[in-house]
């Protein structure tokens, strides 16, 4: 059990990571922004918590409320090995277009956005309902189904929950105190 | 529909006086007209969600919805490497007017350069030394405001101005633009490099989109993803639809006496077509040098004529 939520955990963390990253884009012209960008990390993490703390919070009330809780739980960890499988492919082949990424040539990276970066956005809200889907197909009760479906559907809108809250609190958040002072956008 | 009765949002809401460079105020019902009578309902929608004072467009909103339309282009531009790109191509450009004669020092004019994006990498990372000077052309105040705003805060040695490109007081030396020239249509297209000539340029370099199968998708898929406004969405899609091909760029650049071809148009010379072509132009005598300083490269580089 232990180690399908450390699993899970590490891949909540970089998906809110990376979502930090993709909220905080486009908003700074700046042409140096190595500080924001890992700022934007940090600040997508952060939110990554409160969803795994929420997460968590779902699958007590889960347990809590089963008939048989040992068999709950058993089942949320058969389920959440079957969605982490799903989400641990998915999160290789994005560290893998990372590390190709890392090479010094313009045509390199520009591919790995057109075949990479680009679909891979596209298809992550698609990877987690299959993740969501293989899990289900297990048939566990339906106090599991309907957590897992809670924190599934939770995640999908992550990012989007991401560009909101910087809209309200401003991209200054995300802005190394200088930069902040300055006012970058 | 034909490409040229494609409209694009952001050529509409803004207007100028040619001879002054002065701000015309935009009538938001005849923009709408415009579009809807174009078949883009949705455009027309974007549009009419603008707020207007007694029927004209707020500058002011326009002004602070294009800096935020540019920064997200910018986004795009950081993703595809375009400054390592447009860097790549000038640096051997430079070497072919330093070695061809051409007298110092360099001004290469970013033409419609927006926020500023290449100019200000340029001046970041490019290190063309102290006879190159980089400056940003483009006939909106806000926006060279922002660019100059940026520079300054990055301390970085550029400039820029709210000019005509082609009637600068210091007359470029080498001109580029990203996504420009694809605005220009029909016997407009053949004007625009006419005036290349005309203020003396030694040589040019224009990326745009380059059409083919996967452009329109692939259009899709980039603005619809990493973009946040309707407009940058809308009209990113429309630049690609809109986009030349190589044949019609160099029919019109070759009516001036530049000689030009398409540069760098695959991927590693397989049939996979880039996302953006680039038309080059210059003067005939720079080219034994170009191909000289372009090395390894020079395989991108189609018929030179």
């Amino acid at each position: 059990m232990i180690e399908t939520i450390i699993v899970l955990y590490v891949l909540a963390g970089l998906d809110s990571m990376f979502s930090g990253i993709c909220a905080a884009s486009g908003r700074n012209a700046l042409i140096e922004k190595r500080a924001y960008f890992a700022r934007s990390m940090c600040y997508g993490f952060a939110w990554g918590q409160a969803a795994c703390l929420l997460a968590f919070v779902i699958l007590l009330g889960a347990a809590a409320i089963a008939d048989d809780r040992q068999h709950a739980i058993d089942e949320m960890v058969s389920v959440g090995q079957r969605m982490a499988a799903v989400y641990s492919i998915y999160a290789a082949v994005v560290l893998f277009t990372f590390a190709v990424r890392a090479i010094p040539s313009v045509d390199v990276r520009s591919v790995t956005s057109v075949m990479g970066f680009g679909p891979l956005t596209l298809l992550r809200p698609a990877v987690i309902v299959v993740g969501l889907i293989w899990g289900l197909a297990l048939m566990p009760s339906p106090v599991v189904a309907t957590a897992a479906t809670l924190i599934a559907l939770m995640m999908i809108p992550f990012r989007v929950w991401l560009n909101l809250m910087i809209e309200i609190h401003g991209v200054e958040v995300l802005l190394p105190n200088q930069q902040a002072s300055d006012g970058v956008e | 529909m034909n490409n040229d009765e494609l409209l694009e949002i952001s050529d509409l809401i803004v207007d100028y006086d040619v001879a002054t460079l002065q701000r015309r105020p935009v009538d938001k019902g005849a923009v709408i007209e415009k579009l809807r009578a174009a078949g883009d309902l949705r455009a027309a929608h974007i549009v009419d969600a603008m707020p207007a004072n007694h029927g004209v467009l707020d500058s002011d909103y326009i002004d602070r919805l294009l800096v935020r339309v540019h920064c997200e282009m910018q986004r795009l531009s950081e993703e595809f490497q375009h400054g390592r790109r447009v860097l790549e191509l000038i640096t051997p450009m430079l070497t072919a007017l330093k070695n061809g004669g051409a007298p110092a020092p360099y001004r290469i004019v970013d033409i419609g350069s927006g926020t500023g994006f290449v100019i200000r990498w340029l001046a970041a990372h490019g290190n063309l030394g102290p006879d190159v000077q980089l400056i940003g052309v483009d006939l909106n105040h806000a926006l060279m405001a922002e660019a100059r705003r940026l520079a300054a805060r990055e301390r970085l040695a550029c400039q820029f101005e709210v000019a005509n490109a082609f009637a600068l007081e210091q007359p470029a030396t080498l001109f580029l633009s990203t996504g420009v020239v694809h605005h220009f249509r029909g016997e407009g297209l053949t004007e625009f490099f006419r005036q290349h000539d005309r203020a003396n340029a030694r040589a040019f370099a224009h990326f745009d989109f380059q059409p083919n199968l996967l452009a329109r998708p692939g259009a899709w898929l980039f603005h619809y993803i990493r973009m946040r406004e309707p407009l940058s969405q809308h009209d990113g899609v429309i630049s690609a639809r809109r986009a030349h091909s190589a044949a019609t760029l160099l029919a019109a650049a070759r009516q001036t006496s530049f000689t030009c071809a398409m540069y760098s148009t695959r991927v590693w010379n397989l049939p996979i077509p880039r996302v953006f072509h680039t038309l080059l132009g210059m003067r005939p005598e720079l080219v034994p040098a170009f191909r000289d300083a372009l090395g390894s490269r020079a395989s991108r580089l189609e018929a030179l004529q």
